[in-house]
């Protein structure tokens, strides 16, 4: 009697496996197919160069000089961007005044074991797609990088809009993470570790009496921003200029986060949090403080920058690379060369 | 003595103008320009002096608080309608006319146009916009419900007559875009895998029951 109670139990958890079982593997299927759809859409061109190809979505590889080149395996990279508001300040819908002033591209190379960034001209004439009310892709315009934040409604669509474009601007080098700042988060990440110390490039006393030019000087609180967002009222105005000066404060601001992170290992994740109310990126805070501890262990290389030609457009500046130029920075960034 | 002075005089033009340049050399940072440009206007009546402001969408919290309201549900209607045609049912027929599938048509660009005084009867507008491209049609919204208004259109242009103020909508085809690849949303392999493993398991599982059976 025993038995036969067990045989009907038994066949109740079989037949419950078996549905599992069956609906597991539909699942799987439907799955499948989908990812495999996925995998044959085009990707669209981007820099409109014919030696570019991805017949291989896990390696893209490309032909330069002769030399077959694949996508580094085991690299990471991150599109920062600094947006030129403070937060509330834009009013939500399809369009915001949120430009992406600073573009910064860093690049974790886990193989290598450097960390590198790319420096990116806010004013880089690039195709941008423009996105109407209810945020349908409207087209593709030629204008500069920068305005690619302000399609959409200032936070993760607008972002995917700026990744999208500088993708693209970079011959389609695949970009896995998104980072927006406010400019009020600059203030709380300089005064996070202690301040930034640099010697002043440029005369802004017009500014702040303490930033004669060759002086060494702490930059606290708002300060620090004034430093590296002003440019009116300065002998040389261009943003090109002032990214220079980005640049030499991203590279203090390194060190500085360089050794907190060695001193204290909580110290990114607290960072992270600080500033999470002005900030917008497709990691959460943890991930984000995870990636940047990593970052801090790697050799930092150096910032790279484009070169190019900076030219007074209808408006505005408008900055065009050197294009062979820039796929050869591409290739030593983002590709090794392989043997056929 | 006149030579010398004419000299003096030319040079001293010449290095003002460099001078009068440099002091000049601030070029203001790139903005989205998704307002029309107001090309031209023609009022009724032809005596009426006040002004037609056309506010783009992000500068709403200029408007009155009347007009803000309109725009607001105006721009609601539009994010919420799952095809333009839900907006105004004459669209699909326009779709259809024009051979373009209505999931192909797309609001462009909503923006605001007011008169700052009374009295006007009708004002027949010409603007200019990129967002014009591959226009199909202007709506306008009178607070309830969407009209579309008669526009004739040259390049980036179009002309109406405005008889009501408050949001106008651009409709605009997207059927010469392709769409976009999920790009960076690609389904984990892993997902795939572990639901095969599952499956697999399962598999197993009834196997050895049924050969101890």
């Amino acid at each position: 009697m025993y038995a036969t109670q067990r045989r009907p139990r038994r066949r109740v958890i079989l037949r419950s496996c078996l549905i599992l079982l069956a609906l597991a593997l539909v699942l799987a299927g439907i799955l499948l197919i989908l990812h495999i759809w996925e995998d044959q859409q085009e990707i669209p061109s981007g820099g409109g160069d014919e030696t570019f190809s991805y017949p291989d979505k896990e390696r893209p590889y490309i032909w330069y000089d002769g030399q077959k080149y694949a996508l580094r395996e085991n690299i990471e990279t991150l599109l920062l961007m600094g947006l030129d508001s403070f937060e509330g300040e834009s009013v939500e819908g399809y369009i915001n005044d949120d430009r992406a002033d600073f573009l910064m591209l860093l690049l974790i190379d886990r193989d290598a074991g450097t960390c590198t960034s790319l420096h990116i001209d806010r004013d880089t004439m690039a195709d941008v797609q423009v996105m109407g009310v209810a945020g349908q892709v409207l087209g593709v315009e030629k204008m500069q990088l920068a305005l690619a934040h302000t399609y959409g409604s200032g936070k993760q669509d607008s972002c995917r809009n700026t990744v999208q474009a500088v993708s693209a601007f970079l011959y389609e080098t695949p970009i896995d993470h998104y980072l927006s700042v406010t400019m009020d988060a600059v203030q709380i990440l300089n005064d996070a570790v202690d301040g930034v110390t640099l010697t002043v490039l440029d005369d802004m006393t017009s500014i702040d009496p303490s930033l004669k030019q060759g002086a060494e000087v702490t930059l606290r609180g708002e300060l620090a921003l004034k430093y590296v967002r002003t440019r009116s009222g300065l002998e040389d105005s261009t943003n090109r200029h002032r990214m220079e000066r980005q640049r030499q404060y991203m590279n203090a601001l390194y060190e500085n986060l360089s050794a907190r992170y060695a001193a204290d290992r909580d110290f990114a994740l607290r960072t992270m949090l600080k500033i999470s109310d002005y900030l917008v990126s497709d990691c959460p805070p943890s991930q984000l403080s995870d990636l940047l501890d990593e970052a801090s262990t790697y050799k930092f290389v150096g910032i790279d920058t484009i070169e190019g030609e900076s030219i007074v457009g209808e408006k505005f500046m408008e900055f065009y690379p050197d294009e062979e130029k820039l796929m050869a920075l591409i290739i030593e960034l983002f590709y090794e060369p392989l043997s056929e | 003595m006149k030579k010398l002075i004419v000299f003096a005089l030319v040079l001293a033009m010449a290095l003002s103008i460099p001078t009068a340049a440099l002091a000049d050399t601030f070029i203001s940072s790139p903005s989205n320009q998704d307002a029309p440009k107001l090309e031209n206007v023609v009022v009724d009546p032809a005596d009426w002096d006040g002004e037609i402001i056309v506010t783009r969408f992000a500068d709403r919290d200029t408007l009155p608080d009347e007009e803000l309201e309109k725009l607001m549900a105006a721009y609601e209607l539009i994010k919420s309608a799952e095809a333009v045609d839900e907006l105004h049912e004459e669209l699909a027929e326009l779709a259809e006319t024009l051979g373009v599938p209505v999931e192909k048509l797309a609001v462009s660009t909503l923006f605001n146009v007011h008169a700052t005084k009374e009295g006007l009867n009708s004002a027949t507008l010409t603007l200019s916009s990129p967002k014009f491209n591959n226009f199909v049609s202007l709506l306008h919204f009178d607070g309830e419900e969407w009209d579309i208004v008669e526009t004739t259109v040259e390049d980036l242009t179009i002309t109406f007559t405005a008889e009501g103020f408050s949001p106008y909508a651009v409709v605009v085809s997207t059927e010469d875009i392709p769409d976009a690849p999920i790009t960076g949303e690609a389904l984990p392999v892993v997902f795939i895998v572990l639901a095969v493993l599952f499956g697999a398991a399962g598999v197993c599982f009834f196997a050895k029951s049924k050969a101890n059976a």
